[in-house]
């Protein structure tokens, strides 16, 4: 058993500094927290995901998909006929939206509900049967609550081919998912404009059977052309798919955080063993072993490290839940309507942060350990010998670092579009150029000590010296400042040069005057809303000189997601797209005649596409062969989108409905007059959104901004991380200090002279970490750019280079450093310094 | 009999940038068992580096050391400060007392490394500790802290540290050099008294004409060897 007072006299020394010991278990939880708050975000939503994915797919075990319009209808019958498919559900999925102000969207599902008996969804059915008449539907009380509807009362709901009008007539078990109105099949089928076709056929199949790969078989053999047997949830599978790059922008954003927070574990913990140096030369001089040693430092890590990782589990959750809204308010913004999820606490999730923060806190000990298992007694009691070694380490540290950025580089130059290989270049690259602050600022200081003495005089000379000296206790700390603002300064040039790209490819973009819009992306015509009559009477308004129309139809064959834009143009409209490939005025000689195709930017990249390749898909009769002509740059789309002529869209697939018109004015028209002129024309549903180009721009600019809000949170946290850090690391450092700084009082320092050194001090080195900030942040700023975002979604953009926020970032760090040193030095002014030297 | 402290041709030097002036050259002493020697010489002549060395707190660059007959030579860690911790004793000029720990849990402390208590509640440890507590005028202060005490208390303690677990030697690197000349005095005639009770062998570096006049030895350090041994 080991001997006890070296721990008594370890443990009482934290004790009576308990300022530094709360905040190295700060900086610890700091460091769990971001993990915790990150992972348990991506968990949610994945489960959020998961969850809508089995619910709506009732218990099925495959699913019959097909190309628009649908699964025919009569497929039904023959496979029932066949005795292959004894337990088949048709269905039809539609997303609607509430009409008004404050819209809400929701999914209704078309369910036959005799057809319907053994898909899961039917054990929420109301026992009477009432929603069988026409236009009745059922939901949850949730949901009915949402909507401020009780039975009996109507519903009028929009989608992209026009209303729905629906009584909710009964109340359904909770099981059944929120967000969901049930409707009858026929009900849905007329509403929806999908007579004889629907979405989808769910199966339960005996995927136990021996025959079941015979049962497959059957089944495939009795599907028309453009249908597909696939497994239940492939197709909301393929749609989360979208969501990974979103979350491979998270993964990167926490990345940073984990980064600054890894630096602050091992701050606090380093700085915990360090300013004990002399206690544990004195016991190494009393006969304790190394090894006895060890273990008292790695039994307190353990104790600190449970410590800050139980609060850090704990906040990391509160920031977590306000983390989800973000990210659940991004998704639905920019993918798919997903329902307000709960937290859902991973045990993987809490382990790896458990372990991040036990085990980082425990790895950070061990230079700490293995430099007082080396060093005699003797060493281990001065504190100079101390600085020589920590000079040693510093520049293995800057070698180490170097070695990193080398490795980080060159996973850059690797052809590949691998996003973790992007993301782990970054890691290294951040690392190593973390690591490289303490030398950079080493060398700085050096370099500063003569011209700084001579401006400044003494404190200038001592400051400079004392922040050189001290580097081995606040190297750490300016490192972790320096990572923070570098992100904020990388994530702040990304999505500013991201705003800026998207600014102007949208002025580029959207060329007409108004724009009239229906809700939903794609749909069949039902004859509701955007139909030709509208159209012909907005061209004959007053003032109207043309309009372009879009029509929008996604097409889901086993495994992808294809987006196909229908665009009717005018040569004004066609030069709104911003080509990277393609020939403008060829491509424009052959738009109405060839079947020819626009590939986004984005879509043209995740399938390796270039102008001259040709791509099918999957027609009403067939398929439909067209040649890529052009790519131009779109960020409204991450999975991308192929514009094609109208009529050829329409001659593949049918008639479908106009989701968007644009309206150009002639030249002497008045704006305001038109936009009255077409309100007029509008029916009064409100379901048709009338606005003019400025207002699509702002409002597409305000869901960007809100899309990034994340990042922002992200680079906040990690700020408050690092600032929190070199607080701790001032702190501890001035506690250290408090004989030398008595021994200058003493000596006729003035409190306002120590203030000022130990001011000047600190900010000399907020200021240097600031500096190595800048070329750190462009390097956070180039990855994300070049690196992380075109492997993630595929599309390009040019830096812009934030100035302004360069300058913030420099007051930012000074800011910091001078705020976290403020305390330490009123505290060390403060102090009679009688007490100071007396102290032993 | 074997001497307590044997030193052959002990060499040692301190690297200062690209220069290493030599500190201790090829320096030859034996100590007998239980004699009380005094080392004295200029300031950085050489007298801490000395008694670090005998300590095995410090390896010399060539020589061998013996202290008790074992060859601290061949010993390694953590057999070299397991030596230490049964053998030695030691008392600084600066007393580097754990500030953390009470004077009773200081003088515990030798003991518990060596396995003689477990615990702080052990009786024979506390009989101990007491007994020499009392003996040095510590008996009421034995719960205060180091900060608490004055600079002769503080050697009084340091004292006890030293010689709690009955060391074979017991080295003092000038442990007047903080106290008054009349503080000093005690605390030398305390120790003397405590080591020639114990027969243990004392090797104290001293400036201190009144303390070099007590030793039964007076070995000076001049250009890195013992320049003048008398008795």
């Amino acid at each position: 058993m080991d001997a006890s007072l070296p721990y008594l006299a370890s443990a009482r020394h934290l004790w009576r500094h308990p300022w530094q010991l709360g905040l190295g278990v700060l900086g610890i939880a700091l460091g769990v927290a971001a993990v915790v708050a990150i992972q348990t975000t991506r968990a949610s939503v994945s489960h959020a995901f998961d969850a809508a994915t089995a619910a709506l797919a009732g218990g099925a075990t495959h699913q019959i998909i097909a190309a628009p319009p649908g699964v025919d209808e009569q497929l039904l019958a023959r496979l029932r006929r066949a005795g292959v498919a004894p337990r088949s559900t048709p269905i039809i999925e539609r997303t609607v939206t509430t009409l008004g102000d404050a819209a809400r969207t929701l999914t209704v599902l078309g369910i036959d509900p005799f057809a319907a008996r053994g898909h899961a969804l039917a054990g929420a059915m109301p026992a009477n049967l009432a929603f069988l008449t026409r236009q009745g539907a059922y939901a949850n009380a949730a949901t009915a609550t949402m909507l401020g509807v009780a039975p009996g009362d109507r519903l009028m709901l929009g989608f992209s081919g026009g209303t729905i009008a629906l009584e909710l007539v009964a109340i359904a078990a909770d099981t059944l998912p929120d967000e969901l109105l049930v409707v009858d099949l026929a009900t849905a089928q007329e509403a929806f404009g999908l007579a004889g076709h629907l979405s989808r056929i769910d199966l339960l199949l005996d995927t136990g059977a021996d025959d079941s790969a015979e049962i497959e078989r059957r089944i495939r053999a009795l599907l028309p052309a453009n249908h597909w047997l696939v497994a239940a949830g492939t197709l909301r599978a393929t749609l989360g798919r979208l969501t990974e790059a979103f979350h491979a922008n998270l993964g990167a954003l926490g990345l940073l955080a984990l980064l600054v927070g890894l630096f602050l574990v091992y701050n606090a913990q380093s700085f915990l063993v360090r300013q004990r140096r002399e206690l544990f030369g004195r016991l190494r001089t009393l006969g304790v072993t190394r090894a006895q040693l060890a273990r008292v430092v790695l039994f307190e890590a353990l104790l600190f490290g449970s410590g800050g990782t139980a609060l850090g589990l704990a906040l990391g959750l509160v920031l977590a839940r306000r983390l989800l809204r973000l990210a659940l308010q991004t998704i639905n913004d920019l993918y798919f309507h997903l329902q307000v999820a709960e937290l859902q606490l991973s045990v993987p999730v809490l382990l790896g942060a458990a372990l991040l923060g036990i085990g980082g806190t425990v790895l950070a000990a061990v230079p700490a350990i293995v430099e007082a298992a080396r060093a005699s007694p003797r060493q281990l009691a001065s504190r100079i010998a101390g600085e020589r070694t920590a000079a040693k380490v510093i520049r293995r540290v800057a070698m180490f670092g170097a070695l990193l950025i080398a490795i980080g580089s060159a996973t850059l130059w690797l052809p590949s579009t691998s996003m973790q290989l992007g993301l782990a270049a970054l890691f290294l690259l951040l690392l190593g150029g973390a690591l490289l602050v303490p030398p950079l600022v080493h060398t700085a200081l050096g370099v500063l000590q003569a011209p700084l003495g001579a401006l400044c005089g003494h404190a200038g000379f001592q400051a400079t010296r004392a922040a050189r000296r001290n580097l081995s206790r606040t190297g750490v700390a300016a490192a972790a400042l320096a990572l923070a603002v570098a992100s904020g300064l990388g994530i702040g040039t990304m999505v500013e040069s991201f705003r800026h790209a998207v600014d102007a490819w949208l002025g580029q973009m959207l060329r007409a005057d108004l724009y009239l819009s229906a809700p939903g992306s794609d749909d069949y015509a039902s004859g509701g809303a955007l139909d030709d009559a509208l159209l012909t009477a907005l061209a004959s308004v007053d003032g109207v000189a043309g309009i372009t129309t879009v029509r929008t139809l996604t097409l889901t064959p086993p495994g992808d997601v294809l987006k196909l834009t229908g665009y009717e143009l005018n040569r004004r409209a066609f030069d709104g797209f911003q080509l990277l490939a393609g020939d403008r005025d060829a491509i424009w000689r052959r738009w109405q005649r060839e079947p020819i195709a626009l590939a986004s930017e984005p879509f043209a990249r995740k399938r390796r596409l270039a102008v001259g390749d040709r791509i099918n898909l999957p027609a009403r009769a067939g398929t439909l062969s067209v040649e890529i002509a052009g790519i131009y740059r779109d960020y409204g789309n991450g999975r991308g989108t192929l514009a094609i002529d109208r009529a050829l869209l329409e001659n593949a697939f049918g008639p479908i409905a106009t989701s968007s018109a644009g309206i150009y004015l002639s030249a002497s028209a008045d704006l305001r007059a038109v936009q009255r002129a077409i309100e007029a024309l509008l029916p009064a549903t409100g379901l048709l959104h009338l606005r003019p180009q400025q207002a699509i721009r702002d409002a597409s600019l305000q869901v960007f901004d809100r899309t990034f809000l994340i990042a922002g949170v992200l680079r906040d946290v990690a700020t408050v991380i690092a600032a929190i850090g070199v607080f701790a690391g001032l702190l501890a450092l001035a506690l250290e200090r408090t004989r030398e700084f008595a021994t200058q009082r003493a000596l006729g320092q003035t409190r306002a002279a120590l203030w000022w050194q130990l001011m000047l001090e600190t900010g000399l080195l907020g200021l240097l970490a600031g500096l190595c900030a800048l070329p750190l942040g462009g390097l956070i700023a180039i990855v994300l750019i070049d690196v992380v975002n075109v492997r993630a979604f595929g599309w390009t953009m040019a830096i812009t280079i934030p100035w302004p926020m360069l300058g913030h970032g420099l007051l930012l760090a000074l800011g910091a450093a001078l705020l976290a040193g403020c305390y330490p030095a009123w505290r060390l002014a403060a102090q009679p310094p009688a007490a100071a030297l007396r102290e032993e | 009999m074997t001497a307590a402290i044997a030193l052959h041709r002990v060499s040692k030097s301190y690297r200062n940038g690209a220069v290493a002036p030599p500190v201790l050259r090829q320096l030859d002493l034996e100590i007998a068992t239980g004699t009380f020697a005094v080392l004295f010489g200029r300031s950085g002549s050489g007298k801490s580096t000395l008694l670090n060395i005998i300590a095995g707190i410090d390896p010399p660059d060539a020589g061998t050391v013996r202290i008790a007959g074992t060859d601290l030579g061949t010993l390694r860690e953590p057999a070299l400060t397991l030596f230490r911790r049964r053998h030695i004793g030691f008392i600084f000029q600066s007393f580097n007392l754990l500030p953390t720990l009470t004077v009773a849990e200081n003088v515990l402390l030798p003991l518990q490394l060596n396995g003689v208590v477990r615990g702080g509640a052990d009786p024979l440890g506390a009989r101990r500790i007491a007994a020499l507590l009392e003996r040095l005028g510590l008996a009421d202060r034995h719960a205060a802290f180091p900060e608490e005490l004055s600079g002769g208390e503080r050697q009084r303690v340091a004292i006890a540290r030293a010689l709690v677990h009955q060391p074979d030697v017991v080295l003092a690197d000038e442990p007047t050099g903080n106290l008054d000349l009349e503080t000093g005095r005690q605390v030398i005639t305390l120790l003397d008294d405590l080591v020639r009770d114990a027969g243990v062998t004392l090797v104290m570096a001293t400036h201190s004409h009144e303390v070099i006049g007590r030793a039964d030895r007076e070995l000076q350090i001049r250009d890195g060897r013992i320049a003048a041994v008398s008795r």
